[in-house]
């Protein structure tokens, strides 16, 4: 029987993946783990591998579409199957070769109008003629489109299969030059010579909200609006005739999704220690001294990733999560770091370095950091985080607060080291020092509890043999 | 409001049916000495004497015969088999003769009489002991079906099909008799044919009855966090049902999830999906969803019952993979 394989889940909150490239064709031989397709996530390509063995009968969703989790991608069956009964399959399976050619060269022939990337307002494929393909359309999209005068063929489908939705249709709008015909069309009043009636002609119809809005990829996209479950729109400033709105990416959207939903979720409270670096500085100069000749390094950074692994061994709870029946405690330590890239932040993480020695963890951090820049991280990685670090010591910063990634209950802080004058056994000295601010969750640590497992970080970077004993 | 359970709505139903009405009597295996197997009968023979409640021997055909009799003669039987799965032993007799009668006899006889049961599985009790044959029941013209999701509904059909003069298949749940409910002291009754809005909303309108009710409202509470909002009809009757409640919700929300307990094959929620799709055809915004029990003699290992029948998740999942939410 043929297997349908579907949009995985592959990861916190992903609700839905983008089909970047396919990595087979359609016929291609597939076996069990077999990497198929390159999928986006919110953060990440990840390498989609099939789940079942056959022949790849039929790639469902060209690339570059954004489909929900769940829904049926490609088709793998026995080769003598016959695959034109699924439930999925376009209605013209049985097209003449002619077809088939042209199908082969656009992917997005294989399937009447797609959930596709484009703009509502693109004009169709030339491969894909409205009138060669039967359109796919809901029956109350068919009814309203027929009462409101729209073709839908001009439509691109946001729902299942590309399936044009209800909402596809009342969120459409004419483009600009199909409403000017309809202006000129109002008869100039006769006798009433007072208002110009010519200006009206002439201005083009302002670029509305709504329209900025549909030219985003209309089946993922979410606007600030939308991610807010409390949308205000009377707060929100009337949109400026030149002022423009630039389509939230992907990785945007995620960020407003999740750290909304943390500041909401989540009560933090915020736990500030300064820490004596001098120190751990100076051990890190003489490590790295030693390291020279393999090549390895260890950062300041890496001593606070090894401070922070080390304390969570023993604040368990600090490295737990809420749900619903209660704290569930995470048997093992990943710690997230934040890592700025381009148009957005991602907090990739070291998974289970419970164990790892201050060298190691060096070599991991790097090779991290590395592959996140490269975006060939596993998806493990993007979101199996139990515990994370935000750094933004090298943009001399003395302090700030961080807001924790969910299902995490803290994030750790940390500012710039500088040199500082420090009281120490009555006397003011020079000494490196460091803020950190711990955020964690009131519901599942108090207090006491943050300002105990951070002054555990202090002491462990204050006495920094104790992190390589 | 007072609050009980549906087993103690029931009982109260049974008790005050036998005060009302000096026509009826309770009959069925173990409904007298031992108090009924779901023990809904309780303490009634002790009040009302074996007149009134009688110990039948294990013989489905022959009771609800002896009920189909004494309802042609002018009483008013509540007949019990102890499981809708048993109820097979009796079908000629429930459909040959109790819901023919009228038709046959051009209404100069007609049998009113109530056949109580209970449905439904998710109780580890076998193959043979979990199945929903309520909706076999719904197809048969001459029977009317009741299956009760709350005390408040259990109490107020009854009274209902006390005084239908039709044959009323009335399907009790096993895991809802400890379902806890408000139930007015004073007199109401519900009508047949009246679906119950469960919750309001607007994006998809989910369908069920019986024990499906609670996975809906669970669905509802989960497609919340979605920022979706479910709205939910509990059917109470599934002959005659509430078409008019179901088309007129659909025709709001332009989607459908029907959900069944049981088997998908020839179900109960294919006939209303059908229904739906016949009458509302351009309002809908995609398909009429069913979400059903899978096509399998129940197993008797928990794990693998409860992957049988439908949870809110599966609910969730079938409602977003078919309209994209």
């Amino acid at each position: 029987m043929a297997t349908e394989l579907t949009m995985p889940q592959m990861g916190y909150d992903m609700q839905e993946g983008t089909v970047v490239r396919w990595l087979m064709e359609e016929g291609a031989e597939v076996k069990i783990g077999d990497p198929v397709a390159e999928i986006e996530t919110d953060k990440a390509v990840v390498e989609f591998e099939s789940y079942a063995a056959g022949i790849l009968h039929r790639i469902l969703v060209p690339e570059g579409s954004t489909v929900p989790v769940g829904q049926t991608i490609a088709i793998v069956g026995a080769a003598d199957e016959k695959v034109s009964s699924m439930p999925v399959s376009p209605p013209e399976t049985d097209t003449p070769a002619e077809e088939d050619k042209e199908a082969e060269e656009a992917p997005s022939a294989a399937i009447p109008l797609p959930v596709s990337s484009s703009p509502i307002q693109a004009p169709p494929q030339p491969a894909v003629s409205s009138s060669q393909l039967p359109v796919r359309a809901s029956p109350v999209a068919r009814r309203l489109a027929d009462e409101m005068g729209i073709d839908l063929s001009l439509l691109v489908g946001t729902g299942p299969g590309g399936r044009i939705t209800m909402d596809d249709v009342t969120s459409y709008q004419a483009p600009a030059e199909a409403a000017a015909p309809d202006i000129e069309a109002v008869p100039e009043p006769e006798a009433a010579p007072e208002p110009e009636p010519e200006p009206v002609v002439e201005v083009e119809p302002p670029e509305s909200p709504r329209s900025v809005s549909a030219a985003v990829p209309a089946p993922t996209s979410l606007t600030l609006e939308e991610l807010s479950p409390h949308p205000r729109p009377s707060d929100a400033p009337a949109a400026k005739p030149d002022s423009e709105a630039v389509p939230l990416s992907r990785m945007r959207q995620q960020i407003a999704r999740v750290t909304l939903r943390s500041k909401q979720e989540k009560p933090h409270f915020y736990v500030t220690s300064q820490i004596d670096m001098t120190d751990a500085m100076t051990m890190r100069q003489q490590v790295n001294a030693s390291l020279e000749e393999e090549g390895g390094r260890i950062t300041v950074n890496d001593l606070i990733i090894k401070a922070c692994v080390d304390a969570l061994g023993r604040f368990p709870k600090v490295n737990a999560y809420l749900q619903d029946d209660g704290i569930v405690m995470n048997d093992k330590i990943n710690v997230g770091v934040a890592i700025a890239i381009d148009g957005g932040l991602m907090m990739p993480a070291l998974l289970d370095c419970g164990g790892l020695s201050l060298k190691d963890l060096g070599q991991a951090s790097r090779d991290l950091a590395d592959r996140a820049q490269r975006g060939t991280l596993q998806s493990d990685e993007y979101t199996g985080g139990t515990f994370g670090i935000s750094n933004l010591g090298m943009f001399d910063v003395t302090t700030f607060v961080a807001i924790i990634q969910p299902p995490q209950t803290a994030i750790l802080a940390v500012g710039t080291v500088s040199k500082n004058a420090v009281v120490r056994n009555d006397e003011i000295v020079i000494r490196q020092t460091m803020h950190a601010t711990l955020s964690a969750d009131h519901r599942v640590v108090d207090g006491a509890e943050g300002a105990q497992f951070l002054h555990d970080i202090k002491k462990s970077l204050e006495n920094p043999l104790s992190m390589i004993l | 409001m007072p609050e009980m359970i549906l087993r103690e709505a029931m009982n109260k139903a049974l008790r005050e049916a036998l005060e009302e009405y000096k026509d009826a009597f309770i009959m069925g295996e173990d409904v007298g000495a031992y108090g009924g197997a779901y023990a809904v009968t309780k303490g009634l023979l002790e009040e009302f004497g074996p007149e009134r409640v009688k110990d039948t021997p294990i013989s489905e055909s022959a009771f609800v015969g002896s009920g189909i009799g004494a309802a042609l003669a002018g009483l008013k039987p509540i007949v019990e088999i102890m499981s809708i799965n048993f109820s097979l032993l009796a079908i000629d007799q429930i459909v040959n003769h109790a819901a023919r009668f009228r038709y046959m006899s051009d209404g100069q006889f007609t049998v009113p009489m109530i056949i109580r049961t209970v449905t439904g599985g998710g109780g580890q009790l076998g193959a043979t002991h979990s199945q929903s044959f309520e909706s076999w029941y719904a197809s048969v013209p001459g029977l009317k079906v009741v299956v009760p999701a709350t005390p408040y509904d259990a109490l107020g059909l009854f009274r209902t099909a006390m005084k239908d003069q039709n044959p009323v298949i009335f399907a009790e749940h096993s895991l809802l008799y400890s379902t806890k409910g408000e139930v007015p002291d004073e007199w109401y009754e519900i009508p047949f044919g009246r679906a119950s809005l469960k919750r309001e909303g607007d994006d998809v309108t989910i369908i069920a009855y019986s024990g499906m009710t609670r996975v809906a409202l669970e669905a509802a509470d989960k497609l919340a966090k979605l920022r979706k909002s479910a709205e939910v009809l509990d059917l109470r009757t599934i002959s005659p049902w509430d078409k008019e409640a179901v088309l007129r919700s659909v025709r709001k929300t332009n989607r459908a999830v029907v959900i069944e307990e049981r088997w998908r094959t020839g179900g109960f929620a294919g006939e209303i999906a059908s229904t739906i799709h016949e009458e509302a055809f351009d309002d809908l915004d995609g398909p009429v969803v069913r979400v059903a029990g899978k096509d399998v003699p129940t197993p008797y290992a928990g794990n693998l019952e409860d992957a049988t029948i439908p949870n809110a998740d599966d609910v969730v999942r079938a409602i977003r993979i078919n309209f994209g939410f």
